[in-house]
């Protein structure tokens, strides 16, 4: 009886506790759901803000892309998908690089700052937002266009160092100036000048203390020519790029080819004209003479030498451009008609004939002479400049 | 009655334990996240030859991250063309950044074996300044330490930086963060190798 009555008084008591214990559980499964809700909160904040952050540099990159395919590109909200988040990114360009002054704009999305946006520079603003209209993220860029124009001395010969060597006077062959008479030939060294030549049909100076073509006070001492022998390089690598791009005025002749006995430029060119990039260095001998028509620009990379009876004769009054990257042992019959642009040293062997302007980065070197040798001015060369293609790149970068 | 009971400790233990972990978890990621995002930002903002790892504590000095690992850095020294650190990009009228200081970030311990991470701006000349300059950055750091910063993160564990790369101008950036909640012990970690872009 007692037993049942213990068992009476326990009725109910196993509901409470499974009530209890379920509650209790409840309680816990909620807690950590709203812990396990903080945290995938979190990770998808995160990826969230790289998303928008990744979708702004998309339409940055996109911007500098339009730039670069057309110069004068200034595109104005315009919009984009990423493709696999869906996040979307909205730009605009402010495009000042045709002009040379400062333009007022302002961070339209970053708080509307106002800003100069530089000469010859762009601004591009980039917004990069999530699908669900997450926090989203400002990106600029100042970008600049990276062409550049080189620009060469109005002289027949210029040396980055010293002018030496000899020709052989006894033959009676100098640098003439690029009409009888006109005595516009003007030779250059911004070391000094040792050289003896039999005749020069203008003027010599030297930014050094010796100038044996100039006997004057004023030959020497004089300021050093600014020569573009540091935008060789640049120069190369542009040319390089665009010629093996391709396309029916250009020319790749890798190491070790042989350039074509021949070579017209096609009607239609650029107004720069043609090129042929010879990639290493190049031998020219025996008979081998090669005829360019046309404003022809041939690019050696690396020494050129030419012996023997060999010549380059570019066509007259073209305003092609000689280009060697490295030293240049110029013999033979010569070369001619063009502007002879050297990085290192230049010989010029007495017995060829070279009608144009030589400019080199380091020494030029007379050497030996025949009859028919020797130096004629181009004054079509004046005020001679030649724009190396660049890109556009990022000047100034920042995220809001 | 006592094997139930012993029941259903056995059962809700490891969920509470179950909760400690997560619980860890969730701070050691809140604790990192933010702070790296804002790292990250300031190292997209900067260039190459402007971005110090430092010694703690003061005197500070400044070196170059390494080129081949990511190594400690107590203190990293980041150059910024941001106005006050915080404002507008500044740039010069070439377009070229004009640096205005160094957002500067550094890690003081703490009193459970993680650290606090802290933030301050400094612009050591009071003008514009250049890359590349040690003792600009030194002095930036220096007088960042001494100033009242702004408290980022806790329970920050580490902080690396180094894999930098003068080619493509990028630097590697690690952190990590651990966090104990009762038994529980959780280490979150973040890296990534950020482009410099000025």
């Amino acid at each position: 009886m007692t037993h049942d009555i213990h068992k009476t008084g326990e009725r109910g008591f196993a509901m409470v506790f499974s009530m209890f214990i379920v509650t209790l559980l409840l309680v816990l499964g909620l807690a950590m759901l709203s812990v396990s809700q903080y945290s995938s909160a979190d990770t998808r904040n995160i990826e969230s803000k790289q998303s928008a952050f990744d979708a702004a540099e998309a339409g940055i990159n996109e911007a500098i892309d339009k730039i670069d395919a057309s110069r004068t590109y200034a595109g104005n909200g315009v919009v984009g998908v990423m493709p696999t988040t869906s996040y979307t990114f909205t730009y605009t360009v402010v495009n000042n690089l045709a002009n040379s002054q400062p333009t007022a704009a302002s961070y339209p999305d970053a708080g509307g700052y106002a800003v100069n946006v530089p000469g010859n520079r762009a601004l591009i603003t980039s917004t990069g937002v999530g699908p669900h209209g997450e926090r989203p993220t400002h990106v600029e860029a100042i970008v600049k266009d990276t062409q550049i124009n080189v620009a060469f001395p109005n002289d027949a010969i210029d040396a980055g160092l010293d002018i030496s060597g000899n020709w052989n006077t006894g033959v009676g062959i100098g640098v003439q100036g690029s009409s009888p008479g006109a005595n516009d030939a003007i030779v250059h060294a911004n070391h000094n000048i040792t050289a003896t030549i039999a005749f020069l049909q203008g003027t010599a100076s030297a930014s050094g203390t010796i100038d044996t073509l100039n006997n004057t006070t004023g030959g020497i001492n004089t300021a050093q020519r600014q020569l573009p022998t540091s935008q060789m390089a640049q120069f190369v690598a542009a040319e390089k790029a665009t010629v093996q791009a391709g396309g029916q005025y250009v020319m790749y002749i890798p190491s070790g080819g042989t350039i074509p006995s021949t070579y017209t430029c096609p009607s239609g060119a650029p107004a720069q004209g043609c090129t042929i990039f010879v990639d290493g260095p190049y031998l020219m001998s025996g008979q081998t003479t090669i005829t360019f028509t046309g404003r022809v620009n041939l690019i050696i990379n690396g020494n050129y030498t030419s012996i023997g009876n060999s010549a380059i004769h570019f066509q007259a009054a073209q305003k092609s451009l000689f280009v060697i990257n490295g030293n240049a042992d110029i013999g033979g019959n010569g070369t001619a008609s063009a502007l002879i642009w050297t990085l290192g040293n230049t010989t010029l062997h007495g017995n060829g004939f070279q009608l144009g302007s030589l400019v080199s980065g380091g020494n030029v070197i007379f050497k030996g002479g025949g009859s028919n040798g020797g130096f004629k001015y181009d004054k079509s060369y004046q005020n001679f400049t030649f724009a190396v293609p660049g890109t556009i790149v990022v000047s100034t970068f920042g995220e809001y | 009655m006592g094997m139930v009971s012993s029941f259903v400790v056995l059962i809700i233990a490891p969920l509470f334990h179950a909760s400690d972990a997560e619980t860890a978890k969730v701070d050691t990621i809140q604790a990192a996240a933010k702070a790296f995002y804002r790292m990250q930002r300031d190292l997209h903002a900067s260039t190459a030859t402007g971005v110090y790892v430092c010694t703690y504590p003061a005197p500070s000095v400044c070196s170059a991250p390494s080129t081949t690992s990511l190594t400690d850095a107590k203190v990293i020294a980041i150059i910024t063309p941001r106005k006050n650190g915080n404002g507008q990009v500044m740039f010069d009228p070439t377009g070229s950044p004009q640096y205005q200081g160094y957002q500067v970030y550094w890690l003081t311990p703490d009193a459970v074996g993680t650290a606090t991470l802290s933030y301050a701006f400094n612009d050591p000349t009071a003008g514009s300044i250049n890359p590349g300059f040690t003792q600009t950055a030194d002095a930036a750091v220096n007088n960042a330490l001494a100033a009242k910063p702004t408290f980022l993160a806790q329970s920050i564990s580490d902080l690396q930086l180094g894999n930098f790369s003068s080619t493509s101008r990028t630097i590697g950036l690690k952190m990590l963060a651990k966090s104990v909640e009762s038994t529980s012990q959780n280490e979150t970690s973040f890296e990534s190798d950020t482009a410099t872009r000025n």
